[in-house]
């Protein structure tokens, strides 16, 4: 045995006892080597995949950026609006625009949803919209 | 400290005052009577100081008192001084009596009227009630430009946001940047079209005039967040150009008179459901500014760190000196010092801020009035214009807005020391 052979054995055996090598040598011994380079092989680190942001939901918010305040309340203006213009009871609390879109989802197609946060800019402007001016 | 009630009455009256003096003090209030001690010609300014200096004033209105000029005197001061009034009726009185004109009767508690120990109980629930609501604070400087407006929104918008206080703002300003600060030019028109405003309110008669059972609704609500379920009042009675009228000399001193009526029956609808009604001032000593002073339990003064701001503030100090008629304890005032360390300016900054504020706290009479807090320059607090759109009011100040957590932290400090010294 070469002496580079016999110290990846020594290590193998440190904090070892005798029996412990013996049960260790016959699982090799009875294991094909694919199976033991998959074991021996160093884990795997398990990333998050990164989740694809929803293109609806990207749209909603570059549509209602416009509007001052947190998403939640953006989220319940267009939930109301989305609301009072199809005529439909919705008692969604939604936690972001992400979550207005995945509830309003259930009732409404995309494009119904898309023209909603449209059609509700178009009302805001008219309410609040206009600037300062001078005579 | 005691809670005092001063108690204006003539001689005749002395038995019906004796039985509202016992009932209040029964109630834990130290009651101070008019008498000749402060009634002498030769010091009138001890009386307005009692008068000034008392929680709440109980006027027993009678024939007597309809004839006697103390009575008027320690009335006047009550009102200069932003004393809750309350009127109790011993006697008859003429229609065209000056307490009628002058004091809000309506709510007048009759002493001969039902069981006398029934109204005594009245009395002392008002002056309970008088003494335990929402403190009025006007923002004044007579020097413009010093942050009276936008940190009247953003402190109280702390304050609301961080303590749950329920305020009432009134926008006491011809230019009305306080409203513009909260609302679009749209909606400001719909309110001025309708008379919804501070000038509606002010007006005693015409077209534009706000009947007086309405005034508490003409307030606009400026937190309109959708959830939550009941949230303290943060709301707004507008101001509108036309308040311009009130500081030139176009409106008759009958017009101003009964504009100081309404505008204290305003102030008692806002103080019974708030915890502070705040008044945006004009910057400069107009009738406006009277109105602010005399309802005022408490003023703030912010100052920046130039030195017009100083002379602003000897001035405010002789002005508020002049109308409640009294010397001012500095408790009454909070000086804030707005815009320390400003990067944009040149080096001298920190020199301009240590300088200031050495001024203000080696001064004599503002010493004990300059809060250890101070508003920091930032871009938070900046009104520049926007294509944005604000569905609900309260998102355009500072505590809404991304970045500047130490203002947002200064804000809320100096909020809550400011309620505090007003008594809140």
């Amino acid at each position: 045995m070469k002496p580079e052979q016999s110290n990846a054995l020594r290590a193998l055996a440190r904090n070892r006892s005798r029996a412990e090598l013996k049960a260790l040598f016959a699982l090799i011994r009875r294991t094909d080597d694919r199976a033991l380079l998959a074991a021996a092989a160093p884990a795997k680190k398990l990333t998050a995949k990164r989740r694809k942001s929803d293109p609806l939901v990207r749209e909603l918010e570059q549509t209602l950026k416009p509007i001052m305040g947190p998403a939640r309340e953006k989220a319940d203006l267009l939930i109301e609006h989305i609301a009072k213009k199809h005529r439909r009871k919705l008692s969604y609390q939604p936690k972001g625009l992400a979550d207005a879109a995945r509830q309003l989802r259930t009732k409404f197609s995309d494009q119904q949803i898309r023209a909603g946060a449209e059609s509700l800019m178009t009302h805001l402007a008219k309410l609040y919209g206009d600037r300062e001016t001078v005579v | 400290m005691a809670i005092t009630a001063y108690l204006a009455f003539e001689a005749a009256d002395e038995e019906a005052a004796r039985s509202v003096g016992a009932e209040l003090e029964r109630h834990g209030w130290s009651v101070t009577v008019s008498g000749s001690e402060l009634r002498a010609q030769e010091k009138p300014a001890a009386l307005v100081q009692t008068v000034g200096e008392s929680s709440v004033v109980v006027v027993i209105a009678s024939r007597a008192a309809q004839e006697s000029s103390w009575l008027q005197r320690e009335v006047a001061a009550a009102l200069n001084n932003g004393r809750p009034v309350i009127v109790v009726q011993a006697d008859e009185l003429p229609p065209d009596s000056w307490i009628h004109a002058t004091l809000d009767t309506s709510a007048m508690i009759d002493l001969r009227r039902g069981a006398r120990s029934e109204a005594l109980a009245q009395i002392a629930e008002r002056a309970r009630a008088a003494n335990g609501r929402g403190r009025v604070i006007a923002m004044l400087n007579i020097k413009g430009g010093v942050g009276k407006t936008v940190l009247a929104a953003n402190l109280f918008a702390a304050a609301h946001l961080a303590d749950k206080r329920s305020i009432s703002f009134i926008d006491l300003d011809p230019q009305h940047n306080l409203t513009q600060y909260f609302l679009s030019p749209g909606e400001r028109n719909r309110i001025r079209d309708r008379n919804h405003s501070i000038y509606g309110i002010l007006n005693p008669r015409g077209e534009a005039s706000v009947p007086l059972s309405d005034i508490g609704a003409v307030a606009i609500p400026l937190n309109r967040a959708r959830r939550g379920g009941k949230q303290p009042n943060f709301e707004l009675i507008a101001g509108d150009e036309r308040l311009f009228e009130f500081t030139l000399d176009t409106r008759s001193d009958r017009d101003k008179a009964e504009a100081f009526t309404r505008f204290r029956a305003l102030i008692t609808a806002l103080r019974a459901r708030s915890d502070a009604v705040i008044i945006d001032s004009n910057p400069c000593a107009t009738f406006l500014t009277r109105l602010a002073i005399t309802t005022a339990d408490h003023i703030v003064a912010p100052v920046r760190p130039e030195k017009y701001s100083l002379t602003g503030l000897n001035m405010l100090e002789h002005v508020v000196r002049e109308v409640r008629g009294r010397a001012l304890r500095p408790a009454e005032f909070s000086v804030l010092l707005n815009g320390v360390n400003d990067r944009t300016r040149s080096g001298e900054t920190g020199d301009a801020d240590t300088l200031t504020r050495n001024e203000i706290s080696g001064a004599p009479f503002f010493s004990g009035a300059l809060l250890p807090d101070e508003v920091p320059y930032t871009a938070v607090l900046k009104s520049a214009p926007s294509d944005r759109l604000a569905a609900n009011p309260i998102n355009v100040t500072a505590m809404m807005r991304v970045g500047g957590r130490p203002a947002k932290e200064a804000l809320t400090r100096a909020a809550a020391a400011i309620l505090r010294r007003s008594g809140q």
